[in-house]
């Protein structure tokens, strides 16, 4: 691909596409994937705020876990953007997420 | 005749003559030309333009957003994200507030807003001082603005009001520094021909083809550029900082027509056939320079003044130009640059553009005015005696030459 | 005086507002056509410190942006600033002075060759403004020798520094020294 001289470039480095920072899928760094234990989790939104990306997904969709209590939300990973710093399972007050390495694995 | 229109154009357009000082001169120039933000902090000698421009706003005679801020640094902040979302603004500072705004300065040019910034040159603590020199201003120069320097407070009004013109053009879009003597010319009451206002408006019309910031059509501006794009946008400014020159000619061309006036990047007294010429920048240097000239001449030197009126972009064609029949050359500095081969900041710039140029000329440094160091015309009538001495003997010191610094 | 170019030097002490009436006299001259600068000599700006402001009036564009070393008037606030700067030595023509008697005007003007225009300035600022601020009083001294700025004109600008309230009696004092001051040759 032949890269943008600085004639190419909008002024001042602007950035004109609202949004763009989609497209960079920092998901690629990852060496440690963090894996949410559903049942253990309470849905206290923690990691959901702390996460820098931001990379949790907050969903609607119903959980009931194995001891039988309900949700209506679940905390996900979008895994194309989570760049497996770690800050989410330090935060999360039940250690119900777990780094889990990436190699061999994926 | 030209000259005989262009007098009666000016008389249609001047509203008043007035004594005004320098600082003054740029608070009638902002409220001419009608900003839309004003953030500032008061610092000596800077002080009394933001003054009147609060008179102004607390009269209803200025529409624009005040705003008091707790320092210069986030002065010049403030004014960054008016700008960034449209706004046409105006800031002031001098000394110890230009270096606290130093980071900011950076950050106006890079991000490519068109700020005005007035700053009447004031020299750095320590030791303390309120005088006037051109330390501050100096010390600015490689932070990617267009730097006008003026000499009287009427080239203070006229050049803000070039200066909107200039900022905004989509060609350039940098921010635009006017600065001029601390005190000499800050506090100087002199006259300034005001124009009417519609005329003044007529020619800054708001130029708004920039990117700007607008929640219904979101961009976003001040990003992060790692090492493989920071070098390239970088150099667009560097280009953009460079082009300008031609464009900021073409404004000042275009205001001489309007206003009936006769400004050009570098000012020229009696260089034609001048065989000793002092370059210049500022008010006191220069209208002591030019007072020397006249004396010398009536003695017989054949002695000229070049000044420096566009200091950034550098003029480095056009003075090369005015000096290439000089004998010998005398470059004034009120600042200095410690450490270097020669004290002396525009000696250094002068010296490059005749390199730049093949022209080889015997050129001295000399520096002046520090602090408001008292410099006397007869000072500068002094030295184009020395040049000629040095003319004669084809010796001419190869330091710079410390004037009035008791040794 | 009908020189092409006048050089004043007013001498005073900080808070008299010796700034003030230098800037006075410019914007008269600017405002009948004339060319004029003015600009104070600013030591640390403290209340009783020595205080210089330069005018320069002329019939052409001023170059020079240089301190006055050689007044044709010195406008002298205070007797006691005579020596601090060397007034009577370095004026060429006229001293207007502030003084509380003729025989004091005598005694340190001694050595003085050019005319004299005294004024008890005191007296007749304390009189209309309620305290010794001279600079108005001043200036009405220094008109009884200076034709080329105009009483009405100065008054003018007195009431446009000064204000309305201030304003009136500031030309009041004005006037009256106009009237009192006497030119000593
Ligand atoms: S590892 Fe870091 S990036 Fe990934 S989800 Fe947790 S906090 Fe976000
Ligand atoms: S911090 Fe832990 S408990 Fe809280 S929502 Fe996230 S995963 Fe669940």
């Amino acid at each position: 691909m032949k890269q943008l001289t600085w004639k190419d470039l909008p002024l001042g480095g602007y950035v004109l596409e609202p949004g763009n920072a989609r497209k960079n899928l920092t998901g690629t760094w990852r060496t440690e994937r963090p894996v949410i234990d559903q049942d253990a989790c309470i849905r206290c939104r923690i990691c959901w705020m702390y996460c820098p990306e931001p990379a949790i997904l907050e969903l609607k969709k119903p959980y009931t876990t194995k001891s039988g209590k309900k949700y209506d939300l679940t905390y996900e990973i979008d895994y194309d953007h989570c760049k497996g710093c770690g800050i989410c399972a330090h935060e999360c007050p039940v250690k119900a997420i777990k780094m889990v390495p990436e190699v061999g694995g994926g | 005749m030209a000259v005989a229109k262009a007098l009666s154009v000016r008389e249609e357009l001047v509203k008043e003559r007035l004594g005004l000082t320098s600082n003054y001169a740029a608070a009638y120039a902002v409220k001419a030309v009608d900003v839309d933000v004003i953030a500032a902090y008061p610092i000596t000698p800077q002080t009394t333009i933001i003054e009147k421009l609060a008179e102004f706003v607390a009269n209803g005679e200025v529409d624009a957003e005040y705003i008091p801020v707790e320092s210069e640094h986030s002065a010049l902040s403030a004014v960054v994200g008016a700008s960034a979302a449209g706004a046409r603004v105006f800031t002031a500072t001098a000394a110890q507030g230009l270096e606290f705004m130093h980071e900011v300065l950076h950050i106006a040019s890079g991000l490519r807003l068109p700020i005005v910034m007035a700053v009447p040159g004031r020299a750095l603590s320590a030791p303390i001082s309120i005088h006037g020199d051109y330390q501050d201003i100096m010390n600015a120069r490689d932070s990617g603005w267009i730097m006008l320097i003026a000499s009287s407070a009427q080239e203070v009004y006229d050049s803000i009001i070039m200066a909107y013109r200039i900022a905004e053009d989509s060609r350039v879009l940098l921010p635009v520094m006017v600065s001029y003597d601390g005190f000499l010319m800050s506090h100087t009451t002199e006259p300034v021909e005001i124009y009417h206002e519609e005329y003044v408006r007529k020619f800054t019309p708001r130029n708004l083809s920039r990117y700007r910031l607008d929640p219904r059509s979101p961009i976003t501006i001040g990003v992060i550029a790692s090492p493989e794009w920071y070098y390239e946008i970088k150099y667009q400014a560097i280009h953009a900082l460079k082009e300008s020159k031609s464009v900021i000619k073409e404004i000042h061309g275009e205001f001489n027509k309007f206003f009936g006036t006769n400004y050009d990047i570098i000012e020229k007294y009696m260089v034609d056939d001048a065989d000793y010429v002092l370059i210049t920048y500022g008010g006191a240097s220069s209208g002591n320079a030019k007072e020397a000239a006249k004396r010398a001449r009536e003695r017989g030197l054949r002695a000229g003044v070049v000044r420096i009126r566009l200091f950034r972009p550098f003029p480095t064609e056009e003075l090369v130009n005015a000096i290439k029949d000089a004998k010998v050359i005398a470059v004034i500095d009120r600042a200095l640059t410690p450490g270097n081969t020669y004290e002396g900041p525009v000696f250094s710039d002068v010296i490059t553009a005749l390199y730049s140029s093949g022209v080889e000329k015997p050129v001295v440094s000399v520096v002046h005015g520090i602090s408001q160091r008292t410099m006397l015309a007869d000072d500068f009538y002094n030295l184009y005696k020395m040049l000629d001495e040095y003319a004669k003997t084809g010796e001419y010191p190869r330091r710079t030459v410390f004037m009035g610094l008791r040794t | 005086m009908g020189n092409s170019t006048v050089e004043i030097t007013f001498y005073g002490r900080g808070g008299q507002g010796a700034v003030t009436a230098a800037q006075i006299i410019a914007q008269a001259a600017i405002r009948r056509g004339l060319f004029a600068s003015a600009f104070p000599e600013y030591g640390a700006e403290r209340r009783g410190a020595p205080v210089r402001a330069y005018v320069r009036l002329s019939r052409e564009p001023v170059l020079a942006r240089e301190p006055i070393e050689r007044p044709d008037i010195s406008v002298v606030f205070d007797t006691r600033l005579l020596n601090v700067f060397n007034i009577p030595a370095i004026t060429r023509r006229y001293i207007v002075i502030n003084a509380s008697s003729k025989d004091e005007v005598k005694q340190v003007l001694s050595s003085f060759n050019g005319t004299v225009v005294y004024v008890n300035a005191y007296e007749i600022s304390t009189k209309h403004l309620g305290k010794p601020i001279v600079n108005t009083t001043m200036l009405g001294a220094l008109l009884k020798v200076l034709d080329l700025v105009d009483l009405d004109t100065v008054k003018e600008l007195v009431l446009e520094t000064f204000g309305k309230k201030l304003g009136k009696s500031n030309v009041e004092a004005l006037e009256e020294a106009y009237k009192m001051a006497e030119v000593i040759v």
